[in-house]
Parts: structure tokens; C-alpha cells; sequence
């Protein structure tokens, strides 16, 4: 049983280490020339303003839900969409079912004005 | 595709459940009559109750063998609508004098049930991790509707941590019990044992997150700590709903898990069951005694009658299985019938202390003689339907050779009588501040009457019933 395990922890070895020395292997390799501009945080090509730990409004949690639980319904449909032929109706139908639950929530979050900023 | 072996007329009571708790949510979103969400979830639970019958008597296993319908399954079921339908019942005024947001309220309720559907109707370790996971979200939101009410908020939390924490001992409990049996199934995992993975030391850990995890949901000693401040704090419907039917399904897990999966284990947890059981019940009786609110006193005479019931996974036997479900079923109706007492005297305007109590005779007698039948009844007086619930554990005790741990229950009973008959006390022989008769609104009338009603016959005439959870219980 436990000679079972002993490939997870080689595994597991060998993870560690293919990281560590991959990043070592990459020091010493790269050129290194560190200027202020280039160690400046990358913020989507803006000019990076105040500190990096700052609180930020709570209703961005609930913006980040709301937009999570449909991040993550795409994720979903894709698989769906490249076998749907085999399903057939029955595939169409219960992944409808599924996107009819989903916008129950947003009907809600948007009837319990979740989605206005005030 | 796989639409043949999906068997939905077995699957129809949770689908109308489900259907019934997305029916809430909406229609909270566009009515202003927040009473039609209760008729709306009580048709919804009567409609699962009818669809119970076609798969009635029938065992299966559907769904690639993550659910299983039989009549364990079906009796647990039974018993859940029946707290649902009472929490909708006595729910009604409380959550429009507390303003609690109505449609999260019963929506959540709905959906809590479905959870222990899925506790009670799985054989396999995940799927009831699942629904207790269910059962445990919709409840942290429940325990905290009270937004302004700081004790609400600070039983959910507590509910949250300790619950959170004990579901991943579960979890680590099922991890383990996987690694050695290399199934989740519990008829497997029974095989396994049986095959000699009983020795592994690591599977008895197992087996002990496993049991740990479960107890803290049925709140047994020592992982009650939690149960008290919950109980207390939450919205009165929700500690019934919570202490008979969220108490239902952990049972209905543990007899799952143990009875089915575990055992080979036997020698074991039987004799873990008995010493919690003994410790259960002798802790909740004693601390009960010096309570002065009623909430609370409710939530440690919960703790002492989860170790009643607890006797019957102690001796298991058939006969144990069966006095457990007669006692569950007895349990879940007393009990919210008390608490539906509780919620009268809280919306008249009184308090939660037991001192609220006084002159409840003369405001309202019809609701203060029911709360002193549901308390003979949780004492186990005869002729209430309790004295049978506890009469049928004594006897399971005795035939399994525990005759200590009979005795101990009867001491137990004796030892609980006086904090009861203190409520009963004030009620008739103290002089209330105002005599004004309390206003009993039509659904906790209806609650009580149902609930009394039911009290008094599976006393009365407990031999029907009796033999149905027998049959249950010998099917298991």
C-alpha cells in the first residue's frame, strides 16, 4: 500500500525541484539590467499611481461574484459545445436548464439592485 | 446518450424541491405579498410528498449509483418535508415582524432541504458530503437573517467556523477511508472490510474523522460547543428547523456510514457511540437545568435527546435502527411544536426568557397545555408519543446487553423532568405582568394543532407506525 505512494513522492520531488532548477538555470543565464522603469509594477500600460496594498471598496466583491459565476459558465460551454452533435437535444436541452439557473441569479442580483454603484 | 438510465420519476420529489426553491426566489422578486412564498413552498412540499409515492416500497440505486432510493431513504424524506412544511407554518408571522427578507428566508429553507434529501439518499461518501455541504451553506445564511440582531450574526459566524472546520475533518475522514478501501461506495467499502482492510490502522483514523465530523452536525458532546450560541441566537423557526431536521440527516448519515459502510468496524464504534451517548445526554440534561432563556434550554434539552438517539447506533441492531427513527420522527414533531410555543409568547410582544412564561395559562391556555404535552412528551411520559420513542431505545439497550447505558437513560429522563416542569411552573402558577390574552395567528394554531395532534397518536397508537420503521429499518 505504501510503495503505492512512493510515486506521488517522486512526483511531487521532482516538481519541486524542475522549478527550482529551471529558475536557477535562468539567472544565471539571462542578462541582467535592471533599470527604474523596467522594476515598476506593470499595470495594463498606465502609469502606475500610489501603493500597491490599498483597500478597496467592498462592492467590488460582489461586481467580482457576479462576474466569477459567469467566468466560469464559459468555461463550461466550451467542452459542451464541441461534443453537443453527440448529445443531441437532450445536451441542448439540460445546458439550457443550466444557463436558465444562472440567470435566475442575475435576474436577482439585479432586482435586489446588487448592481448599482452608489 | 445517457438519458435512459437517468431515472427522473425517482429523482421527482428533490426536482420539485429544487424547482419549488428557484419558484421562491423569483417570485419574491416580483410580489409585494410575501405570504404567497409560504403557500407557494408549502404546495411545492406537498407536491414533493405525492411524488414520494411512485418509488415508494421500490429500492434503486439511479444516477450512476449516486443516489439511492429505498424506504430508509423514504422515511427520512417523509420526516424533512414534515419539519419544512411546520418551519414554513410557524416562519410566517416571525418573519414579518422581524422583517427578515422573505424570499432568502424560505428560498434558503427549500433549498437546505434539498440537502438533506441528498443526506439521507446517497450511499456514497461524496454525495453526502455534498448535501451536508447544502444543508451547511443554506444555514449559515439562515442562523444570520437577523441582520440587526447582533447575536444572529455572531451564531452564524460561529456556525460557519466550526462547521467549515468540521466538514474538512469529514472530508479527511473520507480521504483516508478512500485511500485504504479504494471505493467511495459504502457497499463497497463494507466488502473491502470484509476482505481484511479492517486491520489498517489507517482506515480506524478514518473512521474516527468520519465519526467526528458527523457528531459535531448532530451536535453530540464534546462537539456541541458550537450548537448553544447557534440555537440561541438564530431565528426561532430556524433553531427547530435546524435541531430536528439539520439533527435528522446528520443521524441519517451516521446510520449510512456506519451501519452500511463501516461494519467491520463494529467492535469499535459501538463503543464510541455509547460513551458519547452517555456523555451527550448527561451533559445536555445537567447544563439545561440552570438556563433562564428558553432558546437555550431548548438547545441543550436538543443535545440531551441527540444522546438518546445516539443509544441506537450504541447497540446496533435492527432493533436500535428502528427505536433511533421512531425517536427522530416523534422528536422532529414535539419539538417544533414547542418552538412554535416559543414563537407565540416571542411575537406577543414577551421575550425569550423563561420568566416570559408567566401566566401563559391564563393568556392562552389551548397553547400553554400543548406545551406542557410536548414536554411529557421530551421527558417521555405516558401517553405521549416520547414515552414510546424512549421506551423502544430502553428496549433496544436491553436486548443488545447494555442494560448500564438503559440506566443511564432512565437516570437521564429523571434528571431532565425538573428544568422542564420549571417552564410548565411559571406558566401556570406564576402571575403574568399583563393578563391580556395573546393573539394566536391562524398558521401557528395550525402548526400546533398538527404537531399536538401527532404527538398524542404516535402515543396513543404507536404500533402502526412502529412496525413501518421496523420494516425500514430491517431493509437497511
Amino acid at each position: 500500500m505504501v510503495i503505492n505512494y512512493l510515486e506521488v513522492g517522486i512526483f511531487a520531488l521532482v516538481a519541486v525541484a524542475f522549478v527550482a532548477i529551471t529558475l536557477a538555470i535562468g539567472s544565471l543565464l539571462r542578462p541582467k539590467n535592471p533599470y527604474a522603469n523596467k522594476l515598476a509594477p506593470y499595470e495594463c500600460g498606465e502609469i502606475p499611481v500610489g501603493d500597491g496594498q490599498v483597500r478597496f471598496h467592498i462592492r467590488y466583491y460582489i461586481f467580482a461574484l457576479v462576474f466569477l459565476v459567469f467566468d466560469v459558465e464559459i468555461i463550461f460551454l466550451y467542452p459542451w459545445a464541441v461534443v453537443l452533435e453527440q448529445l443531441g437535444l437532450f445536451g441542448l436541452v439540460e445546458m439550457l436548464i443550466f444557463l436558465g439557473l444562472l440567470v435566475v441569479g442575475l435576474v436577482y442580483a439585479w432586482r435586489k439592485k446588487v448592481l448599482r454603484w452608489v | 446518450m445517457a438519458v435512459t438510465g437517468m431515472n427522473f420519476t425517482l429523482l421527482l420529489p428533490e426536482l420539485i424541491l429544487v424547482a419549488t426553491g428557484i419558484l421562491l426566489v423569483l417570485l419574491d422578486l416580483f410580489t409585494e405579498q410575501k405570504r404567497v412564498l409560504v403557500y407557494a413552498g408549502l404546495a411545492g412540499v406537498l407536491a414533493s410528498l405525492l411524488a414520494l409515492i411512485p418509488g415508494f416500497g421500490t429500492t434503486a440505486s439511479i444516477w450512476a449509483d449516486m443516489i439511492q432510493v429505498d424506504s430508509l431513504a423514504g422515511f427520512f424524506k417523509i420526516v424533512f418535508l414534515a419539519v419544512t412544511a411546520l418551519a414554513l407554518l410557524v416562519s410566517l408571522e416571525y418573519v414579518e415582524r422581524r422583517q427578515i427578507q422573505a424570499g432568502e428566508f424560505y428560498a434558503l429553507l427549500i433549498f437546505a432541504t434539498v440537502g438533506m434529501f441528498l443526506m439521507a439518499s446517497s450511499l456514497n461518501l461524496l454525495v453526502i458530503y455534498l448535501g451536508l455541504e447544502l444543508v451547511a451553506i443554506a444555514s449559515y445564511a439562515l442562523v444570520g437573517l437577523l441582520k440587526q440582531d447582533g447575536r444572529s450574526v455572531e451564531a452564524s459566524i460561529k456556525y460557519l467556523l466550526v462547521s467549515s472546520a468540521t466538514s474538512a475533518v469529514f472530508l479527511f475522514g473520507i480521504s483516508l477511508v478512500y485511500g485504504t478501501t479504494g471505493s467511495l461506495a459504502l457497499p463497497q467499502i463494507a466488502q473491502a472490510l470484509a476482505a481484511g482492510a479492517a486491520s489498517q490502522p489507517v482506515l480506524f483514523a478514518g473512521m474516527l474523522f468520519l465519526l467526528a465530523g458527523l457528531a459535531f452536525k448532530v451536535a453530540a458532546f464534546p462537539f456541541h460547543m458550537w450548537a448553544p450560541d447557534t440555537y440561541e441566537g438564530s431565528p426561532t423557526p430556524i433553531s427547530a428547523f435546524l435541531i430536528t431536521g439539520a439533527e435528522a440527516a446528520g443521524f441519517a448519515a451516521l446510520l449510512r456510514v456506519f451501519l452500511v459502510g463501516l461494519p467491520g468496524l463494529a467492535d469499535a464504534w459501538t463503543t464510541i457511540f455509547a460513551a458519547l451517548s452517555v456523555l451527550t445526554m448527561t451533559y445536555g440534561n445537567v447544563t439545561a437545568i440552570s438556563q433562564t432563556k428558553i432558546k437555550r434550554l431548548m438547545a441543550y434539552s436538543a443535545i440531551a435527546q441527540a444522546g438518546y438517539v445516539l443509544v441506537g447506533l450504541a447497540v446496533a441492531t435492527g432493533q436500535g435502527t428502528a427505536a433511533m427513527l421512531y425517536y427522530l420522527l416523534v422528536y422532529a414533531f414535539m419539538t417544533v411544536g414547542a418552538f412554535a410555543v416559543i414563537i407565540l409568547v416571542a411575537n406577543s410582544g414577551a421575550g425569550e426568557e423563561i420568566s416570559d412564561f408567566r401566566g401563559l395559562s391564563q393568556r392562552s391556555p389551548f397553547f400553554a397545555w400543548a406545551l406542557v404535552i410536548y414536554f411529557l412528551s421530551l421527558i417521555g411520559i405516558p401517553p405521549t408519543a416520547g414515552f414510546f420513542g424512549k421506551l423502544n431505545l430502553f428496549s433496544a439497550a436491553i436486548a443488545a446487553d447494555m442494560t448500564w447505558l438503559a440506566v443511564v437513560m432512565v437516570i437521564n429522563s429523571v434528571i431532565s423532568a425538573p428544568y422542564y416542569f420549571k417552564v410548565i411552573r411559571t406558566m401556570f402558577l406564576e402571575e403574568a405582568a399583563e393578563a391580556e390574552p395573546v393573539r394566536a395567528p391562524a398558521s401557528l394554531t395550525w402548526a400546533t394543532a398538527i404537531t399536538l395532534v401527532v404527538t398524542i397518536l404516535l402515543g396513543l397508537v404507536p404500533d402502526q407506525v412502529y412496525s413501518w420503521v421496523r420494516l425500514v429499518a430491517g431493509a437497511l
